[in-house]
C-alpha cells in the first residue's frame, strides 16, 4: 500500500498535508497522535471512504475496518453482526470467533443491551473475522479496561493472518504490544 | 379491557334506546333488529359466498398492491430516474378521489375485478411511499460499513434496511388495510358484482332494509378484522429481529 503526497482539507484547514507512506504486505503500522490529529481521516482514505484532495492512495486491496464508533446492528445479536460481513455460517463457527473475547451469555442478546466494552469487542471481532488484505483499526482499545485490552491484543495477534495492519491510537504502548512500526506524523 | 367493554355496552344501550324512541326500523334499526337480520343471514349459503368472494378480491388486490409497491420502491430507491418518473403517478393516485377510479374502472373493465383493482390502487401508493422513505432512512454509518465490507444487497436489506423501515411500514400497512376494505366495498356497491358484500349492501339499499344493511356491515367488520390480524401477524414475522423492537399487535 502506497500513499504518495496525500493532502486532505476540511473547511479550508489541512488535516493531512503532503503525507507519504509505504506499507508492505504483512507489515504493521501504528498511527500515533493525540485525538483530532488526522488519524481517522487517514484510515478513511486508506479504506477508500474519502478521496484525497491531492496525491494518491494505492494498493490497499480489500479492506476490513474497525470504525471509531462500534457501528453494530442494534436490534440484532453479535452473531448477526458477524453474519452481516461473513454471510451464512454455522453458528458454532461464529461462536468460536466471539467467545475468546465475550461471555457466552451475551452472544444471543441484542447489541443495544451490551455494555460499551462488550460492544467494542464485538466490533473488533467482526473486523478481524472479515476477509481482506488490509486491516484498519481505529482506536481498537477505546473503553476497554486493562484486562480486556490485553485479551484484545492477544486476539489481534491470533486472528491477524499476516494481513497488513494499520492501528490508530493515542497510546505509545500499543505499537510495541502489536509489534507495529510507529508513525507519529507529521500529519497536518 | 373492562373499560372498553363498558364503553361498547354504553353505546349499544344508547343505540337501542334511540331506536325504541324513534320506533322506525328504516330510519334507525335497533341493535336487536340488526342481530335478528344477521341471524337470518347466517344459514344462507349466499352470505358466505359473498364474504368469501369479497375477501378473495379485496385481499388479492391488497397483496398485489403490496408486491407492486415493494418492487417499485426498490427500483425507485436504486435508480433516481425511476423515482422521478413515478412521482407524478403516485401523486395522482393519492389525490384523485376513489369514486373517480371506480367509475373509470367500470368503463374499462367488468365489475367482476373492480374491487380487486380498487384495493390494489389504494394500497399501492401508500406502501410505495412508506417503503421508499423507509429504504432511504437507513443509518448512513451502517451503510458505509456495508460498503467497506462488500456486503451484498440481500444482506444489507435484511440487516440494515429492514429494521430501519419497520416503523413506517407498520403504520402504512395499518392504514392501507383499513382503506382497501372501505374503498373495495364502496366499489362493489357501485359496480354491484354478483355474490359480494357490496351486492348485499345494494340489495339492502333498494329494499330499504336498514337492519340488513347493518347486519352486512357487521359481517364486513368481522371479515376485515380477521384479514387485518392475519396480515399484521405476517408482517411482524417478516420484521422480527432478536431485539425488542417488535410491537404487540
Amino acid at each position: 500500500m502506497v500513499l504518495a503526497h496525500v493532502s486532505k482539507c476540511f473547511q479550508g484547514r489541512f488535516v493531512l498535508r503532503d503525507l507519504s507512506l509505504t506499507l508492505e504486505a504483512g507489515e504493521g503500522l501504528c498511527l500515533l497522535a493525540p485525538s483530532g490529529g488526522g488519524k481517522t481521516t487517514l484510515l478513511r482514505l486508506m479504506a477508500g471512504l474519502e478521496m484525497p484532495d491531492s496525491g494518491s492512495v494505492t494498493g490497499a486491496g480489500r479492506v476490513s475496518m474497525l470504525f471509531q464508533e462500534d457501528r453494530l446492528l442494534e436490534d440484532f445479536t453479535p452473531l448477526d453482526d458477524l453474519r452481516l460481513v461473513l454471510g451464512r455460517r454455522r453458528e458454532a463457527e461464529l461462536r468460536d470467533l466471539l467467545v475468546p473475547l465475550l461471555p457466552e451469555d451475551c452472544l444471543r442478546r441484542p447489541s443495544r443491551t451490551l455494555s460499551g466494552g462488550m460492544r467494542r469487542r464485538v466490533a473488533l471481532v467482526r473486523a478481524l473475522a472479515a476477509p481482506g488484505e488490509t486491516l484498519l483499526l481505529d482506536e481498537p482499545f477505546a473503553g476497554l479496561d486493562e484486562a480486556s485490552r490485553e485479551a484484545a491484543i492477544g486476539y489481534i495477534h491470533a486472528h491477524r493472518r499476516q494481513r497488513r495492519l494499520v492501528v490508530a491510537t493515542h497510546r505509545a504502548g500499543d505499537a510495541a504490544a502489536l509489534g507495529a512500526r510507529v508513525f507519529s506524523g507529521p500529519y497536518g | 379491557m373492562r373499560g372498553k367493554l363498558a364503553a361498547v355496552l354504553f353505546w349499544l344501550v344508547l343505540w337501542q334506546g334511540l331506536a325504541m324512541a324513534l320506533h322506525n326500523a328504516i330510519l334507525l334499526a335497533s341493535p336487536l333488529e340488526v342481530l335478528g337480520a344477521l341471524l337470518a343471514l347466517l344459514p344462507e349459503k349466499g352470505f358466505y359466498l359473498a364474504l368469501g368472494t369479497s375477501l378473495l378480491r379485496i385481499g388479492s388486490g391488497f397483496f398485489l398492491g403490496t408486491g407492486a409497491a415493494a418492487v417499485l420502491a426498490l427500483l425507485a430507491w436504486r435508480a433516481p430516474p425511476v423515482r422521478t418518473l413515478l412521482a407524478p403517478l403516485i401523486a395522482l393516485l393519492t389525490t384523485v378521489p376513489i369514486a373517480a377510479f371506480i367509475i373509470l374502472l367500470l368503463i374499462w373493465t367488468s365489475s367482476k375485478y373492480l374491487s380487486a383493482a380498487v384495493s390494489f390502487l389504494v394500497v399501492l401508493p401508500q406502501l410505495y411511499l412508506a417503503l421508499l422513505s423507509g429504504l432511504q432512512s437507513a443509518d448512513v454509518r451502517l451503510l458505509e460499513l456495508a460498503e467497506v465490507f462488500h456486503v451484498p444487497l440481500g444482506r444489507r436489506l435484511w440487516y440494515i434496511h429492514r429494521p430501519a423501515l419497520a416503523p413506517q411500514l407498520r403504520s402504512a400497512c395499518r392504514l392501507a388495510l383499513g382503506m382497501c376494505w372501505k374503498s373495495g366495498v364502496a366499489a362493489e356497491v357501485i359496480g354491484v358484482p354478483a355474490h359480494t358484500i357490496g351486492e348485499g349492501f345494494y340489495m339492502a339499499k333498494i329494499s330499504l332494509d336498514t337492519p340488513g344493511l347493518l347486519a352486512w356491515t357487521a359481517a364486513l367488520l368481522a371479515v376485515s378484522w380477521l384479514f387485518q390480524r392475519l396480515v399484521l401477524a405476517l408482517l411482524e414475522r417478516l420484521l422480527a429481529t432478536p431485539g425488542p423492537t417488535s410491537q404487540p399487535l
